[in-house]
C-alpha cells in the first residue's frame, strides 16, 4: 500500500499488535528485550503499561515507530496494524510519515528530550511545517493555540524562548504540545512524570488525560508508579521479563490481580491511605538475566507458589473473573484465591514505637542554611542571591524514631541533611546530638555515632573497590576493629544482615544490581554501629519491589538495633510507612510536623493536603471518586520567596493577610504543628 | 682599547710605481638579459656597507656599490681600478694618489667626484656621531685625505702601512655620495644611493632584495636585468625547484649529493678555500689550561690526517691539517715542519699515548672542561661532535653547551666557557690579517683566549716591518712555531668553500672568500 | 549578546597586560647582545666603546624601569619601539609580514574546516564500516606527523613535479594563481593536524549528540532524517568542535613558525624565529604581543560563536 494514499479508516481497534519481538544483538550476546508481546488499543482508550526497569515495556513503545537504532535492535512480529493498515514492514521514512502526525510521542525526561538549542516555537512548529505543510505563519499561531492549550502562560512571549528557560514541568507541557500539534490518533507517552513533583505530575496527567478525552486520542502510558495507573488507565498491561503477564481493566487488576507477580507487585507498594499495618509484600530475589531467560514461566524463580508445571512456559490466555482480562500463568485460580498472603513476609508486625519521655538523640533548633550564589558576573558588577535553602528549622529525633522528612524537589530536605551531618556548614542554629553541642570542630567526635546513606548507591561506592574493603574501610579508618580476621567477620557479618552473600566481597559494585548496592551503602553505615542514619533518598532510585525489600531491611534494623533515622524522601506513601513523625518542607521553611497518623489522616496545612491530594493512591475506585484540588503554578524561585508564607502563591486558600507574615509554627495538638495562620489551634 | 694601526708599522719599501688600468673600459657580455636569483641565509641587520661585516649585508649591497679599487677574480690577488682609473704610491709609503675615472654619475644621477671619496673615506675612519665604522683602525694611520680636483684624491698616511692597498680593494668600503652623506649621516643605514653595476629597487624584510640593471655602470659588464635575492633557509630545495639559480656563500657535501642526483648537468660547482679558519681557543682564565702540557695534550688527541678528511666529506671543511696560515701560501709552514708540531704528527697512536702521559704528569687525567658550541649545523655540530669523540679516545670529559648565536657569542667574549669553537676571517693570505688573532690579548679583541705573549707581540710587528720576503718568512714562520706550541688557540682547519650554480649562470669566478665577488660584474645567463 | 561581547572584550585587555608585562620581564633574563652580534658575530675589530656607543644609542643601557614604562607607555599607542636589528619600527616589521600569516592561517582553517566537516560527519554516519576506519586512520596521521615534517614531504612531492613556486610573497589579490601555489602547500602542512583534530571532535560530538534524546524525539515526530541530522544533530555537535576549532588555533601559530621555515615563507613565524636568533628583545616583545592577541581574539570569536549556538552561554546573562 502506497504511503501517501494512507487515510483515516476510523477503525475502531487504532492498533492491534501480534507477537511483536525485539532482540538487541549485542557484540557478544543478543538480548530478547520483548518477546512475542500481543496487544490491542481502542480509538480513545487509556492503557496503561506497567512493570519494572528492565521488563521490556520502553522498548515495546519504541519498536512501533522503529525508534530504536536499526543497526542492534531487530523488530520482528506477525503484523502490527495501525488503523486497518499492516506497519509491520514499513520502512523508516514510510513510517516517517505517521511519526508524530497520527502516532505521537511524549517521552520521560523533559529536561534532555528538547533540542537545547533550538526555540520552543520551533519545536513545536517542525511537525506542522513537515506533515501538514503549513506556512511558518500558520505554523505560529497553531503553536501558540497548542501552548495554551497545555497551560503555557504567555504563550507568545515564550514561543521564543529556549529549553533552559523553562521548568521541567513546563517543558513537559511543550512536549504535549509537540505530540498534540497534528492531533494524533495515538500518543505513546514513556514515563512522562516520573521525573516531576507529585504536585507537577499531577498537573501533567490530568492534561493529558483531559485533552486525549477531549479530543479522542488514544494514549499508551508507561510507568512504574502503579497509583498513576489507578488513577488514569482504562486497561493495564503488566509486563514482566519482556513478556506480558497481565492484562485487564484496571479494576481487573487492581481489584482481583490473577498473576502472582502483579499481587506482589500491588502488595509491595506501601500506601499513602493506609497506615503502616506491617511489611511489605517483598518479592524475592531479581528479574531473570534476559540474556539466558529461563524457559518456563519467567516469574518461577520468584514465586511464592512455583510447582513443577511452572518449568513450561505458560501462555497467555482468557482470564475467567473478567472479560477482555488475560493472565499467564499455570496456577492462577491459586492465586486469586491465596492473594498477598502467598507472601510470607506479609505478616502484620507492630511498628516498634520510640519512648516519647527518652531524651532526644538529635536536636535541631533554628537551623539555618544560606548559599550565596552569583548570579551574573559583569566586568564591573556582579550580583549575587542569597538562596534560604533552610530556614528556621526546629525539630528532634527521639532514640528509635524514624523522622520522615517530605516535600518537592527544592524544599532544603537535603540541605537539612547535609547541614547536620556538617557537609554543608550551617549558616546558624544549634543542632545537638547526643548531647554534645555540634559544630564543625566537634563533629569528628560523633561521625561514628551519625551515618548516611544517599540516593545513588552506584556513584556513593568507589567503583575500584571491592565491597569487601568497601566494607573493611571505615573500620580501619576508626580503628573499630583492629586485626584483619575479625575485621573479615565483621564484614560477613555486616553482609548478611543486609541480607547479602558473604562471597559477595569480592565483587565490585558493578557487579550488583541497584538494590544490592543500596545494600551495601546500607552495610556501610552500619559499620560503625551508628545510633542515627540520615537516609537520603534512599529507595526513590529503584523499583517498587526492590524498594520494598530495603524498606523492610530498614525497619528491621530499626527493631533490632534500635538505631534512629532521618528519611529524606519525596515520596508521600514510603514516608508514610517507614515514619512515626513527619516533617512537611516547603521553600525551606516546615509546614507542617504531626505524627504520621494524624498526618495522613487529618492534614492541617493546604499545602499537606494539596500533596497528599497530587498524589494517586493504587486502587482505582478510591481514585475514581477521588477529588483533587490540584496546586495552581510552580514552586516560585528560592532566591525571590514570596513575602508572608512562603506557600501564600499557590495556596486556595488565599488571603491577602497570608503576604504579610511569616506564620509561626503553632500547636495543633501534642504531636501536631502546623504554620498556617488559618489554622488554629485545636485546643484553643 | 688597542687596535690594527699598531701592527701595520710594516714600511713597504716599493718604489712609486704607477699602476694603469687593467680592466678595458666595456668588458664583454656574451649574453644579456634575464633575471639572476640568489639566495641568501641571513638577514641584512642594516645596509651601510661601512658599519658591517656581515656577508648578507655584503650579497645584497656590494651590487649597488664601488670602491676605489678591486680585484682581477682570475689573478687573484692582482688589484685593479674600480672607480680609480689610475694610482700611485709614493716611494717611502706615505702617499697614495687617485684618478677617478671621468664620467662616473651615482644611480640617482649625481656625478661621483673626488669629494664623495674624501667623505666616504673619513666616514669611515672617523664616523660621525651615530655611525658605526667597523673599520675605523683599518684608516688609523690615514691622516688626511685630499681632493685636489674633482678626479683626484690623495691619501696621507703617518706611517707605511703593507695592507692598505687592499683596504682600498675591500669589498666594504664603498663610496657614498656627499649629498647623501650630508643629508644625514645615518642615511645609509636604511637607503641605497651608489655607481655600482646593479640599482636598489626594493627590500621586503625577510624575504626578497630586488635590483635592476644601472645603465650607466662605468665598466659596463652588468649582463642582467636584474637581480633578485631571496632569504633562504636551506638552499637544496629552493635550487632544485628552480626558486634560486645559486647561493655564494657555500654548499655542504651532502647538499651536493642531493644537487647532481636531481639536477645532473644543471648545475655546476666552483670550489676555492675558503680563508677562515676553525679554531678552539682555550680560556687562560680555566685553571688547568694554565699548564702548556694540558693544551698540547688536548691538541695531541686530534687525529687530524685521518679526521679531516673523513670531516670534509659531510661538512665544508678542508681534509687535511693547516697551521694559522693558510697551507699553500707564500708564508705558510711548509707541511713537513708542520707535522713535527705537537698535535700535527701522521702517528696519532703514539701522539695519543704521549698526550695522556703529559695530562697524567699534570695531573689532568679525565679532564672535565666545558666546550662552547653554537648551535649551527654546519660545521659547528659537526666539528663539535669530531672533537668531542678525539678527546674522549684521549679519556678527557669535554662537556659540549650549545648556544644560539647570541649567547654564544656572548660567552666567547665574557670567557664563559673553557673551550670554545672559534674562527678567523680574512680574505688575503697575508700574515698580518691571518696572525692578528694570536697576539697578546690587550692588542687585539678577537683573542678570546685572553693570554699575554709579548715575544710573539714582538715577532709580530717584526714580520710587518721587514720587506725582505725571504727574511720576514722566517720571522713568520718562528711565529707560527711558537703559537702553535703554546696551544692556546688549536686550529681545526680551513673551510672549503664549494659553490653551487645552475648552469645557465656564466662568468662568474669564485673568490677566497664569501665576502669577495659579489657584485655580478661580467655574470651572465646563458638560457 | 552585546553585552556579553563587550563583556569579553574588555576582559582582553588584562589578560594582554599580563602578557606585556611577563614578556617584558622573561626577555630580559634571556641571555645575549643583539649589538655585539651585529657587529662581531662575523668576525671583525669592534671596540668595546664603539659596542657601547650603540647600545646607548638602541637605548639598551636605560634603566630597566625607564625601558618598562617607554615599552608600557607605547603600547596602547600602538608603539612597539623599533627591531634592534633593522631600526624600523617594530609595527612595521610585523605589519609587513603578518598578512601572509594572517592568509595562511585563514587558508589552512579554511582547508581544515572544508575537510574537517564532511570528514567528520561521514565518519559519525558510517560509524564501523570501511569509510570510518579510513578516515579515522588518516586524521590520526594528522595528530602523529608534525608540521615541519611534512612540509618537507610535500616539497619533495612537487619537486618531482617539477619547479617550486617563485620565492617572495605574491599577494593574492595581484596574482591569485601564484599566490594559490605558494600558500596551498604550507596550508596543508599546517592544516592537516587542524583537519584531523576537528574531524575527531566533530565525529565523536556527532555520535554523542545523536544518541541523545532529543534526536529521538526529533525522529518520533516525524522529521526527514536531513533535518534531524543537520538541524537537529549538527548544531549542537558543533559546540565542542567551535570550542577545537579556537583551541587549535595555538597549534596553528605554533605549526606557522616552523611551516613557514620550510617553504621560506616571509611571516611572522619566520620572523619570531629569527628574531630569537638575534636577541631582538623589542622585536619579540611585539610579536609575542601580536601572537597573543590574535590567539585572545580567535577565542573570543569562538566564545561568540559558541554564544550564538548555544542560547545557555546566550541568556546567561
Amino acid at each position: 500500500m502506497s504511503v501517501s494514499k494512507i487515510k483515516k479508516y476510523n477503525n475502531d481497534v487504532l492498533l492491534d499488535v501480534l507477537n511483536l519481538s525485539v532482540t538487541f544483538e549485542l557484540k557478544n550476546a543478543s538480548v530478547k528485550a520483548v518477546d512475542n508481546i500481543s496487544f490491542k488499543i481502542k480509538r480513545g482508550e487509556f492503557l496503561a503499561v506497567v512493570g519494572e526497569s528492565g521488563c521490556g515495556k520502553s522498548v515495546s513503545a519504541l519498536s512501533i515507530l522503529k525508534l530504536l537504532p536499526p543497526k542492534i535492535a531487530k523488530i520482528e512480529s506477525t503484523h502490527l496494524i495501525f488503523d486497518g493498515v499492516d506497519i509491520s514492514n514499513w520502512t523508516t521514512s514510510q513510517l516517517r510519515e505517521i511519526r508524530g502526525k497520527r502516532i505521537s510521542m511524549i517521552f520521560q525526561e523533559p529536561m534532555t528530550s528538547l533540542n537545547p538549542v533550538l526555540t520552543i516555537g520551533d519545536q513545536i512548529t517542525e511537525p506542522l511545517i513537515t506533515h501538514l505543510k503549513l506556512t511558518a505563519n500558520e505554523a505560529q499561531n497553531r503553536a501558540i493555540e497548542l501552548m495554551s492549550m497545555v497551560g503555557i502562560p504567555e504563550p507568545e512571549n515564550r514561543l521564543n524562548q529556549y529549553p533552559h528557560q523553562f521548568s521541567g514541568g513546563m517543558r513537559q507541557r511543550v512536549m504535549i504540545a509537540i505530540g498534540l500539534a497534528c492531533e494524533p490518533d495515538l500518543i505513546i507517552a514513556d514515563e512522562p512524570t516520573t521525573a516531576l513533583d507529585v504536585t507537577i505530575q499531577a498537573q501533567i496527567l490530568e492534561l493529558l488525560k483531559d485533552i486525549s478525552k477531549r479530543l479522542g486520542i488514544a494514549v499508551i502510558m508507561i510507568t512504574h508508579n502503579l497509583g498513576v495507573v489507578a488513577a488514569y488507565a482504562d486497561n493495564v498491561n503488566v509486563m514482566y521479563a519482556a513478556c506480558i503477564i497481565e492484562t485487564g481493566s484496571s479494576n481487573d487488576i487492581f481489584k482481583n490481580p490473577s498473576h502472582p507477580y502483579t499481587i506482589g507487585l500491588l502488595r509491595s507498594v506501601p500506601r499513602l491511605d493506609k497506615s503502616r499495618e506491617g511489611k511489605l509484600a517483598t518479592i524475592y530475589g531479581l528479574p531473570p538475566n534476559l540474556m539466558n531467560p529461563p524457559s518456563g514461566c519467567r516469574f518461577a524463580e520468584r514465586c511464592p507458589i512455583y510447582e513443577k508445571q511452572c518449568d513450561n512456559s505458560p501462555a497467555l490466555i482468557d482470564n475467567v473473573t473478567s472479560k477482555n482480562a488475560k493472565v499467564a500463568c499455570w496456577k492462577t485460580d491459586f492465586a486469586k484465591v491465596t492473594g498477598a498472603k502467598m507472601y510470607a513476609s506479609n505478616k502484620k508486625t507492630k511498628k516498634s514505637v520510640p519512648d516519647v519521655n527518652a531524651t532526644p538523640i538529635l536536636t535541631v533548633n533554628n537551623l539555618k542554611q544560606h548559599f550565596n550564589i552569583s548570579l551574573r558576573s559583569g566586568w564591573f558588577t556582579s550580583k549575587s542571591g542569597k538562596v534560604k535553602a533552610v530556614d528556621d528549622v526546629s525539630f528532634s529525633i527521639l532514640p528509635g524514631e524514624t523522622v520522615g522528612l517530605v516535600g518537592e524537589s527544592g524544599c532544603g530536605k537535603t540541605s537539612v541533611g547535609r547541614s547536620i551531618l556538617h557537609l554543608n556548614n550551617p549558616t546558624n542554629g544549634d543542632i545537638n546530638f547526643q548531647n554534645i553541642s555540634m559544630n564543625k570542630d566537634s563533629i569528628a567526635l560523633v561521625r561514628r555515632d551519625m551515618q548516611v546513606i544517599f540516593q545513588d548507591p552506584f556513584s556513593s561506592l568507589n567503583p575500584r573497590m571491592t565491597i569487601g574493603k568497601i566494607l573493611e574501610e571505615p573500620l580501619i579508618v576508626h580503628k573499630i576493629i583492629n586485626d584483619k580476621a575479625s575485621r573479615l567477620k565483621r564484614v560477613n557479618e555486616l553482609l548478611e544482615q543486609v541480607g547479602l552473600y558473604t562471597y559477595m566481597a569480592d565483587r565490585y559494585p558493578h557487579e550488583l544490581s541497584g538494590g544490592q548496592r543500596q545494600r551495601v551503602g546500607i552495610a556501610r553505615a552500619l559499620a560503625m554501629e551508628p545510633k542515627l542514619i540520615i537516609c537520603d533518598e534512599p529507595v526513590s532510585a529503584l523499583d517498587v519491589s526492590v524498594q520494598a525489600q530495603i524498606i523492610n531491611l530498614l525497619e528491621d534494623l530499626q527493631a533490632e538495633l534500635g538505631i534512629s533515622y532521618l528519611f529524606i524522601a519525596h515520596d508521600l506513601a514510603v514516608v508514610r510507612h517507614i515514619s512515626h513523625k513527619v516533617i512537611v518542607m516547603y521553600l525551606g521553611k516546615i509546614m507542617e510536623v504531626a505524627d504520621e497518623k494524624s498526618l495522613y489522616s487529618k492534614p492541617q496545612h493546604p499545602y499537606t493536603k494539596a500533596l497528599l491530594d497530587a498524589a494517586p493512591v493504587p486502587d482505582p475506585e478510591i481514585e475514581k471518586n477521588r477529588k483533587r484540588t490540584i496546586l495552581k503554578g510552580e514552586l516560585p524561585s528560592p532566591l525571590n520567596p514570596p513575602p508572608g508564607c512562603v506557600f501564600s502563591t499557590r495556596c486556595p486558600e488565599y488571603t491577602k493577610e497570608c503576604s504579610k507574615l511569616t506564620p509561626p509554627l503553632v500547636k495543633f495538638t501534642d504531636e501536631h504543628f502546623v504554620s498556617c495562620i488559618k489554622v488554629k489551634e485545636f485546643n484553643a | 682599547m688597542l687596535s690594527f694601526k699598531n701592527s701595520m708599522v710594516g714600511v713597504i719599501a716599493l718604489t712609486s710605481i704607477a699602476f694603469s688600468a687593467t680592466t678595458a673600459m666595456s668588458a664583454s657580455c656574451p649574453k644579456t638579459g634575464g633575471i639572476l636569483k640568489y639566495g641568501v641565509k641571513a638577514e641584512p641587520p642594516t645596509y651601510d656597507m661601512h658599519g658591517t661585516n656581515s656577508y648578507a649585508v655584503n650579497h645584497y649591497v656590494a651590487q649597488h656599490y664601488s670602491t676605489l679599487l678591486t680585484f682581477d677574480w682570475k689573478k687573484f690577488p692582482k688589484l685593479e681600478g674600480d672607480i680609480a682609473d689610475s694610482w700611485t704610491q709614493s716611494s717611502d709609503g706615505l702617499t697614495y694618489t687617485f684618478k677617478l675615472k671621468k664620467g662616473i654619475k651615482f644611480h640617482d644621477g649625481t656625478p661621483l667626484t673626488s669629494a664623495d671619496v674624501k667623505m666616504s673615506y673619513e666616514r669611515m675612519k672617523s664616523p660621525p656621531e651615530g655611525v658605526i665604522s667597523v673599520r675605523k683602525a683599518l684608516f688609523g694611520p690615514i691622516s688626511t685625505i685630499s681632493a685636489p680636483d674633482a678626479h683626484t684624491v690623495v691619501f696621507k698616511l703617518s706611517k707605511p702601512d703593507a695592507f692598505m692597498m687592499d683596504g682600498f680593494a675591500s669589498p666594504f668600503n664603498v663610496i657614498y655620495s656627499v649629498k647623501d652623506m650630508k643629508k644625514d649621516p645615518k642615511w645609509h643605514i636604511k637607503n641605497i644611493n651608489g655607481t655600482g653595476p646593479y640599482k636598489f629597487a626594493g627590500h621586503r624584510s625577510g624575504e626578497a632584495w630586488k635590483a635592476v640593471k644601472y645603465e650607466g655602470f662605468h665598466h659596463g659588464d652588468n649582463c642582467l636585468d636584474g637581480t633578485e635575492g631571496y632569504r633562504i633557509k636551506k638552499l637544496a630545495e629552493p635550487l632544485i625547484g628552480g626558486q634560486i639559480d645559486t647561493e655564494l656563500r657555500g654548499t655542504a657535501p651532502p647538499e651536493r649529493v642531493m644537487l647532481s642526483k636531481e639536477m645532473g648537468d644543471k648545475v655546476t660547482y666552483q670550489a676555492k678555500t675558503l680563508m677562515t679558519l676553525w679554531v678552539v681557543s682555550l680560556n687562560s682564565k680555566t685553571k688547568a689550561f694554565q699548564n702548556p702540557k694540558v693544551r698540547q695534550a688536548l691538541n695531541m688527541c686530534i687525529d687530524r690526517h685521518a679526521g679531516l678528511k673523513t670531516l670534509a666529506k659531510i661538512t665544508f671543511v678542508a681534509p687535511r691539517p693547516s697551521g694559522y696560515l693558510l697551507y699553500g701560501t707564500e708564508y705558510a709552514l711548509p707541511d713537513e715542519e708542520l707535522y713535527k708540531i705537537p698535535g700535527f704528527t701522521k702517528d696519532i697512536a703514539s701522539s695519543r699515548k704521549e698526550a695522556m702521559k703529559m695530562l697524567k704528569e699534570a695531573g689532568a687525567e679525565g679532564l672535565e672542561f666545558t666546550y662552547n658550541n653554537r648551535t649551527v649545523s654546519h660545521p659547528y655540530d659537526h666539528i663539535a661532535i669530531w672533537l668531542m669523540s678525539e678527546w674522549k679516545k684521549c679519556g678527557l670529559n669535554p662537556k659540549m653547551t650549545s648556544n644560539p648565536t647570541s649567547k654564544f657569542v656572548k660567552a666567547r667574549r665574557d670567557g664563559g666557557f673553557d673551550a670554545s669553537i672559534d674562527w678567523a676571517p680574512s680574505f688575503l693570505p697575508d700574515p698580518t690579517l691571518m696572525h692578528f688573532k694570536y697576539i697578546s690579548a690587550d692588542r687585539t679583541s678577537s683573542n678570546y683566549s685572553q693570554y699575554i705573549d709579548r715575544e710573539l707581540d714582538a715577532l709580530f710587528d717584526a714580520q710587518g716591518g721587514e720587506t725582505d720576503i725571504a727574511k720576514r718568512k722566517a720571522i713568520v714562520h718562528k711565529f707560527e712555531k711558537r703559537a702553535l706550541n703554546n696551544a692556546w688557540v688549536l686550529p681545526v682547519t680551513y673551510t672549503d668553500r664549494v659553490i653551487a650554480l645552475n648552469s645557465k649562470v656564466k662568468g662568474y669566478t669564485i673568490a677566497y672568500s664569501h665576502i669577495l665577488n659579489n657584485t655580478w660584474r661580467g655574470v651572465y645567463l646563458d638560457q | 549578546m552585546l553585552k556579553y561581547a563587550f563583556n569579553r572584550i574588555l576582559l582582553m585587555i588584562p589578560t594582554l597586560i599580563a602578557v606585556a608585562i611577563i614578556v617584558f620581564l622573561v626577555l630580559r633574563v634571556v641571555p645575549g647582545d643583539i649589538v655585539e652580534l651585529k657587529l662581531t658575530a662575523e668576525g671583525g675589530e669592534v671596540s668595546m666603546e664603539q659596542i657601547e656607543a650603540e647600545k646607548k644609542r638602541l637605548g639598551l643601557n636605560d634603566p630597566l624601569h625607564i625601558q618598562f614604562y617607554n615599552y608600557m607607555i607605547g603600547i596602547p599607542q600602538g608603539d612597539l619601539g623599533i627591531s634592534l636589528w633593522t631600526e624600523k619600527p617594530v609595527a612595521e616589521e610585523i605589519g609587513s609580514r603578518i598578512g601572509l600569516s594572517f592568509q595562511l592561517a585563514i587558508f589552512s582553517t579554511i582547508l581544515a574546516v572544508l575537510l574537517a566537516f564532511p570528514l567528520g560527519t561521514l565518519s559519525a554516519l558510517f560509524r564501523g564500516t570501511f569509510l570510518d576506519y579510513v578516515i579515522r586512520i588518516i586524521t590520526i596521521g594528522g595528530i602523529a606527523v608534525p608540521a615541519f615534517w611534512l612540509g618537507m614531504l610535500l616539497i619533495m612531492l612537487v619537486l618531482s613535479f617539477g619547479k617550486l613556486p617563485p620565492l617572495g610573497t605574491v599577494s593574492f589579490f595581484v596574482d591569485p594563481l601564484t599566490n594559490f601555489n605558494q600558500m596551498i602547500w604550507p596550508a596543508i602542512s599546517v592544516g592537516y593536524r587542524y583537519t584531523s583534530v576537528v574531524a575527531r571532535m566533530l565525529r565523536s560530538s556527532i555520535l554523542e549528540v545523536l544518541s541523545e534524546d532529543y534526536i529521538r524525539t526529533a525522529r518520533a515526530k516525524g522529521l526527514y532524517e536531513r533535518v534531524v541530522i543537520v538541524k537537529h544533530g549538527m548544531r549542537n555537535a558543533l559546540l565542542p568542535t567551535v570550542t577545537v576549532i579556537g583551541l587549535e588555533f595555538a597549534f596553528l601559530l605554533g605549526g606557522l613558525v616552523v611551516t613557514e621555515s620550510v617553504f621560506n615563507l616571509n611571516g611572522i613565524g619566520k620572523l619570531f624565529i629569527d628574531s630569537v636568533i638575534r636577541n631582538d628583545l623589542n622585536l619579540l616583545q611585539g610579536l609575542v604581543l601580536t601572537v597573543a592577541t590574535a590567539f585572545v581574539l580567535v577565542n573570543l570569536i569562538v566564545d561568540l560563536c559558541y554564544a550564538a549556538l548555544d542560547p545557555r552561554i546566550r541568556y546567561q546573562s
